[in-house]
């Protein structure tokens, strides 16, 4: 699979504070990845690195080009909907439309119509008049009606319902994950993209402490809920993780066969939580 | 960069700023509430009332209405650029919606030339346009009133010639105003570009010290006032909007050009506005750079 985005070595310093530290990446075409980490692990100003919004240092190359030389034209295939809102707020949905439509040659009026429709957006409306989530729900219309080839989405989902965050995460799914289409999701909201995505990245204190399929992680780490009387053995086996559930202990593993942790407990599905738990609060250095 | 999506910039600037209406609409709506006022006052309690009116061949009465009016929207015109250029590349960042604008595929030369071209040409058509709406409204009440007084100066209120050649004159300073004032509004834009929104800065603060302090070191460390003489300069064409109002040229019938039209084209044959025209473009140049190294803080 071609990759679309590879950074070597990215730092990004604020002053004398760095905030990514050698990050190294590639992902690839076609994948769903999920960018995790705690709040202010360095996840939005990665994005930012990869998207040419920040300056950095080190390689990053994004759908071949430079980002920061090529920011315009590599948003002709890239849709980024940050974290924080950032419409501007003067304007009103239909002129907002109208503008995308002009100015962007991906974007698809009907098709955010046909979002808008599913919700309670009018068009007259203007976007100061809006409560946070119809504008987090107008912005995220405005990323799915854009056919683009790389979607990065930075908290989609902040400020939604719940209903909504089921309905946005079911047009994800169904609408926009055509296998050919590269997303690329932040969220320390671990559960809501657990079962989406193809690709995990976990950041901590901006380094990289994971970066490996879904697949792979789901082989190498194992969760043993221990047989009574056997929580030491286990314990003696370098667990990464260890917590009581219902008097019993549960320990997460790193890199064991499930064979040899069978012996002293129940193989358990092992949830991404615990593993992004494990993932941050080891020492990154 | 094509035409469609340059036009769609230049629309969002007008939409950002109510197509830059409003203020000249406030200020017509005055200027008319306050003609009619007073027309209303001299008819209740001027017992001889009498209206001296220009000759109409030399001086028509319409035209320097035209002209009165012209200078005030002119002069608030060249106000309402420079507080367009000081912050609307700050705006964007106050507001956090430039992260949106980049988000779009679009350069941050196209951003910035839109809001040049907005500044330069856009803003003056309207004003004109604003301008004209009111002279023409100001003028029917006027003819109305002295009509329903007994007067009849509907041939020098109206002489069509004279109306069309001062309006197309008035266009011509509207547009050449900015062009000429380029490299002090191109310096607005910088300041727009260069104060920060974590300081909260004015840029339109920056845009006036900056300058300000110019003035009053060069003389003093230098001993010279290039910066100053040069200021003197740019601002001739104000002193020339004032003289035409006061002191009308001749007006000829028809669609000959007043005379001041010659005054205006000749700004064209003046080295000052090549060279301003050429520092502007740094300013805009280096403008275009800062929104392209604007980062959003943490």
């Amino acid at each position: 699979m071609p990759v679309l985005v590879e950074t070597d070595a990215l730092t990004k310093r604020y002053k004398n504070q760095v905030v990514l530290e050698n990050v190294s990446i590639a992902i690839e075409e076609g994948s769903i990845v999920g960018l995790l980490g705690p709040n202010g692990a360095g996840k939005s100003t990665l994005i930012q690195c990869i998207l040419g919004l920040l300056a950095y240092e080190g390689q990053c190359r994004t759908l071949g080009r430079d980002p920061r030389r090529s920011r315009h034209l590599l948003m002709e295939n890239t849709t980024y909907v940050p974290d924080q809102l950032c419409l501007p707020l003067w304007l009103s949905v239909e002129q907002l439309l109208q503008f995308m439509c002009s100015i962007h040659p991906r974007f698809s009026e009907s098709e955010a119509r046909r979002f808008l429709n599913q919700t309670e957006i009018k068009g007259s409306s203007k976007l100061y008049k809006l409560s946070k989530g119809m504008l987090v729900q107008l912005h995220l219309a405005l990323a799915l009606a854009t056919d683009s080839q790389l979607l990065i989405l930075d908290e989609p989902t902040l400020g939604l319902d719940v209903t909504r965050r089921k309905e946005f995460w079911k047009q994800i799914i169904n609408d926009y994950s055509d296998g050919k289409r590269t997303l690329i999701i932040a969220t320390h909201l671990i559960q809501e993209v657990e079962h989406l995505v193809s690709h995990l990245i976990l950041i901590n204190h901006g380094r990289i402490t994971l970066n490996q399929s879904m697949d792979s992680v789901l082989e190498h780490y194992q969760s043993v809920l221990a047989f009574p009387g056997r929580a030491q053995d286990l314990r003696a086996m370098n667990p990464v993780k260890e917590q009581e559930v219902f008097g019993r202990t549960v320990f997460l593993f790193e890199g064991r066969s499930p064979r040899e942790l069978a012996q002293y407990g129940e193989i358990h599905q092992t949830h991404l939580t615990d593993i992004f738990e494990a993932a941050t609060q080891r020492d990154p250095s | 960069m094509n035409v469609t999506r340059f036009a769609a910039l230049v629309r969002r600037e007008l939409w950002e700023r109510h197509w830059f209406i409003r203020p000249w609409l406030i200020l017509s709506c005055l200027l008319v509430f306050f003609g009619l006022v007073g027309l209303t006052l001299v008819a209740l309690f001027s017992t001889t009332f009498e209206i001296r009116v220009q000759d109409s061949v030399t001086h028509p009465s319409g035209a320097i209405l035209f002209l009165g009016l012209g200078t005030i929207f002119g002069l608030i015109l060249l106000l309402r650029i420079a507080s367009y250029f000081a912050h609307t590349l700050h705006d964007e960042r106050m507001d956090r919606s430039y992260v949106f604008w980049k988000s779009i595929p679009v350069s941050d030369t196209a951003t910035v030339g839109s809001k040049v071209f907005t500044g330069l040409f856009v803003i003056p058509v309207v004003t004109w346009v604003c301008l004209i709406a009111t002279s023409l409204i100001l003028l029917f009440f006027l003819s109305l009133a002295t009509s329903l007084l007994g007067h009849n100066f509907w041939g020098s209120f109206w002489a069509p010639g004279s109306l069309i050649s001062t309006s197309l004159y008035l266009a011509a300073v509207f547009l050449t105003l900015p062009l000429w004032f380029f490299p002090l509004l191109a310096w607005f834009l910088l300041c727009s570009a260069w104060s920060s929104p974590r300081i909260r800065k004015s840029p339109l603060f920056m845009a006036l010290v900056i300058p300000a302090a110019l003035l009053l070191l060069e003389p003093l460390l230098l001993g010279t006032d290039l910066f100053a003489s040069w200021l003197a300069k740019l601002f001739t064409p104000i002193k020339l909007i004032l003289m035409h109002t006061y002191n009308p040229p001749h007006w000829s019938y028809g669609l000959t050009m007043p005379v001041s039209w010659l005054d205006w084209a000749r700004l064209f044959t003046q080295p000052e506005l090549w060279w301003g025209g050429l520092i502007g473009l740094i300013f805009t140049a280096l403008a275009v750079y800062l929104r392209h190294r604007t980062e959003s803080h943490r």
